[in-house]
């Protein structure tokens, strides 16, 4: 077919149909809608959310269901990692010996039964001797303490003798063995590794339940983070949203005061609120209250100031609406967005307040467990019993991760224009 | 004697976005003579400023240059290197941008700038360049250069910003001069002020110029040639004269009618051109026009036109010219351009 | 211009009374007092040690006399550590601050911009992915954390460095990377927000279409415009970080301000507290004020009234 050759009926007019045929039509979306359907397009953003659900639920539902209390002290069980190397002691009894050269009985999936019961404990020789259903169990780490005593003292000369190498020494201090077991004579190996049955997570200084305690703080940290973001944002919306409403002097002189505040150093403040009101939960939601407001407010007032120009506002004026109304039904709903946002992101900074006044002795009292007097109360023995740390590091990092990245999903999808 | 400075040949650019390939150019060609003075003319999406930023190869990521080639001054510049292609800008070949106060940095005096184009190029001392730059700017027209130097740019006024824009581009003595909208954000009479500029610049100068705009108003004074662009391609070129008398295609025609005229009695309203530009993701496969086009044909939306030539040196893409295509007393009417009688829809 | 600085300067004044007047109002009202813990007094001598502070007169004249000491340098005697002035003891505790603060500052600058304008030139490949994230882990992961787990693997695991104290330079690599994280991440995210946005504005463009070199393009126009809104950042940080963390001295046992500054607390050392308290207030006014000169000087725009 010659394709120069045009066809008669491609000379016809086009009809208005076909023109609009090829324009394609996207629904409409409220601007939430729009909003939501960004967000979950995240998929960090989704998982941040998934998982500050689950945190959450087990802060309020799993201390209803766990068999131990977070003030619960087993002084016999202090200081119990959650991950045990015990030994066989024959009759299918094991034990796990501490750091301290306790001997504890265990079964042999791991639960903790007792402590066993103390014969005799020679400081001066360096051994521990307990007795087990019959069996004599013999504690001796006078080896690694003279190994101990052998490396100070080589430190102690390294300082003046250039040629002492401290490596190696310390390498051969690290290798020797802490403590030699034996039961009714006989020296034993640990057998095998096992996760500790009754505490999950080990134990802390007092025999208390790290893990009922690390959910514990996730309480006091959700709640503190929530209530106080709460009332950053009502003080913050009412004072931002009278002053921009009003404008003028009524504007200039609070935000005169909001500079003002702005340039006190809220930590320290922060601090000494602490110290002159009574330690507690209420005083710190208060403390984290008295400066976290003007970055609400300004927000406010700047959103307020934009919107008092347009139209529907003057709209609503018109018709009669007084000024509760216009702020209520009008202004608030679209200031959503960026107040939204702000709120995110209080939270993960008011958890981080709580927990680092906790952790510089500030915050809550024992024996209540915030994750920073957890980590506060870990940093004595964090050589030895690192896990004390390592839980409620990992629950406050996660939690003020998610957070944040909730915050920085939920700015994106609220105004694309502001992406980073 | 008029040699031919820039040639552009189916120069063809798309933008790969997330979405996809978004094509703005499909294949453009035109050339510019020495001292001679085009405008070219197109709505928001037409691919106008695409064409510029291709030919200086400022495109930023995601947009490339797919195909085509553009020749200047007998050198290929798609192919150089991007070093060779530095010491054109501004120096050869230099644009103006269209807004003069986000086009300037604020940071920096207007002086520091003209410089500081003058040094790259020129290898002048800073007395030297100092002292030129003083001459530029007294050449476009700003009342006390030498003070003015030292000013920054929000001192200036918006016509004299882009006064100093204009200085800055001239700085070098280009062969060719860019001008991208450089009076859509002017009120209109600095606009007349600033085309003025232009135009005397060209005559003096033997400046070549290229005016980008949305707005024949604006190029009806300053050039000589005209090119209508559209959906990415070109859909009419010719004189002045050709475009304003004698316009052949119905988008020229539509952009003629919706010129407000001052000196016609009657009153009138404005006809605009009904509809939305075209997708450039898919772009249409006949001639991009088509949906708004009031002589569309079946063929128009299937396959795009190729250029008729009405003229020498006046052509353009429209079906309506095949020697098949049915006559269309409404077209044949408008063939007048702004001469042709208003008003019949 | 002489007049913005002047006014102000005035604004700092005023400011640093009001956090002054402020501190002594909190202090007036911590319950208890210095010597509630000490072995009970009989009357006589807690009359004699009050008259001797000046406890016993009346609050305003206490305020009084507290302004009109601090104004000539007079910051008061310590009520626990007897015999040392508070102002001894803020000048042995800073020096320690000042050297990881001073340390830390600059690698927080260095490092942060280095970051962000690195992130922000290799926009979303793998730099950029790389600086953010790194920068959302030191934003959101809490210093004390932070500095537990670096003295857990680097001082115990790894043995790289000492645990505790100040004696070897040694000692202060955990404190200075420890405090500089937060503020590292923080202004790096911040270069690179500044740096991108300044890369879309038409300038740039401009400077591109001049034939520059993109080295000349980034170094001299990107970053003289995309600095402005980091140096704002800067000038609190720095005071912040010079007067020491409370959290990181602790931690690493830092003989610092920081740490004098809770043991003050926990102690009601009032003259102390206030002393700390206002010296690190004047600080960070001071440099505010020094940056927003600053930040007149290299923004031509700002007008100054």
């Amino acid at each position: 077919m010659d394709h120069n050759k045009i066809d008669s009926d491609m000379w016809k007019a086009l009809d208005e149909e076909e023109k609009d045929a090829e324009k394609v039509a996207r629904p409409s979306l409220t601007y939430m809608q729009d909003a939501w359907r960004r967000l979950r397009k995240n998929k960090v953003a989704v998982v941040s959310l998934v998982g500050i659900i689950l945190i959450i639920l087990s802060a309020v539902f799993v201390p209803f269901v766990w068999h131990i209390g977070y003030s619960e002290q087993v002084l016999d069980f202090s200081n119990i990692p959650p991950v045990l190397d015990i030994y066989n002691v024959g009759d299918d009894k094991y034990i796990y010996v501490t750091k301290e050269y306790k001997a504890i009985q265990v079964d042999a999936d791991g639960t903790l039964l007792k402590k066993c019961t103390v014969l005799k404990e020679d400081v001066n020789n360096r051994t521990c001797l307990y007795e087990l259903d019959g069996s004599q169990i013999t504690v001796d780490y006078s080896l690694y303490f003279k190994a101990k005593s052998k490396y100070a003292d080589l430190e102690r000369r390294a300082q003046n003798d250039p040629s002492i190498n401290l490596g190696e020494a310390l390498h051969e201090l690290e290798s020797t063995k802490k403590c030699e077991v034996s039961v009714d004579g006989r020296v034993v190996e640990p057998e095998k590794q096992v996760r500790n049955k009754t505490y999950i997570m080990g134990t802390d200084y007092l025999g208390r339940d790290l893990f009922i305690r690390v959910i514990h703080g996730a309480r006091i940290s959700l709640l503190v983070g929530f209530a106080a973001a709460l009332v950053n944002f009502v003080i913050g919306v009412f004072y931002g949203g009278i002053s921009g409403y009003f404008g003028g002097r009524v504007d200039n002189v609070m935000m005169r005061i909001c500079d003002t505040i702005d340039s006190i150093p809220t930590t320290l403040y922060v601090i000494l609120f602490m110290v002159v009101l009574e330690a507690g939960l209420g005083t710190i939601i208060l403390a984290l209250s008295i400066t976290y407001w003007v970055g609400m407010a300004r927000i406010v007032r700047g959103q307020v100031l934009a919107m008092k120009e347009q139209e529907f506002v003057l709209a609503a004026l018109s018709l009669g609406a007084s000024l509760p109304r216009i702020l209520g039904r009008h202004l608030v709903p679209n200031m959503m967005g960026p107040i939204m946002v702000a709120i995110t992101m209080q939270i993960p900074n008011a958890i981080f307040t709580e927990a680092f006044l906790s952790f510089v002795g500030l915050g809550i009292s024992a024996p209540m467990a915030s994750w920073g007097s957890l980590c506060n109360d870990a940093l004595g023995g964090l050589f030895t019993y690192p896990y004390q740390l390592f839980f409620p590091a990992i629950a406050i990092s996660v939690t003020m991760l998610a957070f944040n990245l909730l915050g920085d999903g939920l700015r994106d999808a609220l105004d694309p224009k502001q992406r980073k | 004697m008029n040699e031919t400075l820039l040639k552009v040949e189916d120069l063809r650019t798309s933008f790969f976005t997330h979405l996809g390939e978004v094509k703005a150019i499909r294949g453009v060609s035109f050339s510019v003579r020495k001292g001679e003075a085009i405008g070219i003319v197109g709505e928001s999406g037409s691919g106008k400023s695409v064409t510029s930023l291709s030919i200086m190869r400022l495109l930023l990521h995601p947009g490339k240059v797919t195909g085509g080639s553009i020749v200047f001054k007998d050198q290929e510049i798609l192919k150089i290197t991007e070093k060779e292609m530095r010491s054109i800008r501004g120096n050869e070949i230099a644009m103006i941008f269209q807004d003069p106060m986000t086009s300037l940095n604020p940071v920096f005096t207007v002086g520091n700038q003209i410089v500081e184009s003058l040094r790259k190029h020129q290898k002048m001392s800073k007395e030297e360049a100092g002292k030129k730059a003083v001459d530029i700017l007294k050449m476009v027209g700003i009342p006390d250069p030498a003070k003015r130097a030292n000013n920054f740019p929000h001192e200036f006024s918006g016509g004299m910003r882009q006064r100093a824009m204009i200085a800055i581009a001239l700085s070098c003595q280009p062969d060719l001069l860019i001008a991208d909208e450089p009076t859509t954000a002017l009120d209109v009479t600095i606009q007349a002020q600033i085309l003025e500029l232009m135009k005397s610049l060209n005559q003096k100068l033997d400046m070549s110029t290229i005016l980008i705009t949305h707005d024949l108003g604006v190029v009806a004074d300053v050039c000589s040639r005209i090119i209508v662009m559209y959906g990415g391609l070109i859909m009419e070129e010719g004189t002045k004269e050709d475009i304003f008398y004698r316009p052949r295609h119905p988008y020229t025609m539509g952009l003629l009618k919706s010129i407000p005229k001052i000196n016609n009695d009657e009153k009138q309203r404005l006809i605009p051109i009904t509809g939305t530009p075209p997708d450039l993701l898919n772009p249409p496969s006949g001639c991009p026009f088509y949906a708004r086009c009031k002589y569309a044909m079946v063929i128009c939306r299937t396959k795009q036109p190729p250029y008729f030539e009405v003229d020498e040196g006046h052509r353009t893409m429209c079906w309506l010219l095949h020697p098949e295509a049915p006559g269309n007393a409404d077209y044949e009417a408008q063939q007048g351009g702004v001469r042709s009688e208003a008003g019949r829809q | 211009m002489g007049r913005y600085i002047f006014k102000r300067v005035v604004s700092a004044i005023v400011t640093i009374w009001f956090i002054m007047t402020l501190t002594f109002v909190l202090m007036m009202n911590i319950p208890g007092d210095p010597f509630t813990e000490d072995k009970v007094l009989s009357p006589e001598i807690k009359q004699a040690v009050y008259a001797k502070y000046g406890l016993d007169k009346p609050v305003f004249e206490q305020y009084i006399t507290y302004m009109t000491n601090y104004m000539t340098g007079d910051f008061g005697v310590s009520f626990k550590k007897v015999g040392l002035t508070t102002k001894e003891i803020i000048l042995s505790g800073f020096p320690y601050s000042l050297k990881i603060g001073a340390w830390a500052s600059l690698f927080i600058i260095v490092g942060g911009v280095a970051m962000g304008v690195a992130a922000a030139l290799r926009q979303n490949r793998l730099t950029d992915r790389g600086v953010m994230i790194l920068s959302t882990l030191g934003a959101t992961i809490p210093s004390f954390v932070l500095a537990s787990v670096f003295l857990y693997v680097f001082s115990k695991q790894l043995g790289w460095v000492p645990s505790f104290g100040v004696g070897t330079w040694k000692h202060y690599i955990g404190p200075i990377l420890c405090i500089s994280a937060f503020n590292l991440a923080f202004l790096a995210r911040l270069t690179r927000t500044s740096v991108l946005e300044v890369l879309q504005q038409d300038y740039i463009r401009t400077a591109r279409a001049k034939g520059l070199s993109e080295f000349t393009v980034v170094g001299k126009h990107v970053l003289r415009n995309a600095l402005i809104p980091v140096i704002t950042y800067i000038g609190p940080m720095i005071a912040t970080i010079l007067t020491g963390s409370f959290v990181i001295e602790k931690v690493f046992g830092i003989p610092g301000i920081g740490q004098l500054f809770t043991s003050s607390i926990l102690n009601r050392d009032y003259t102390l507290i206030m002393g700390i308290t206002v010296f690190f207030a004047v600080f960070l006014v001071v440099l505010v004020l020094i940056v927003d000169i600053i930040y007149v000087l290299i923004d031509p725009r700002i007008k100054y009234d």
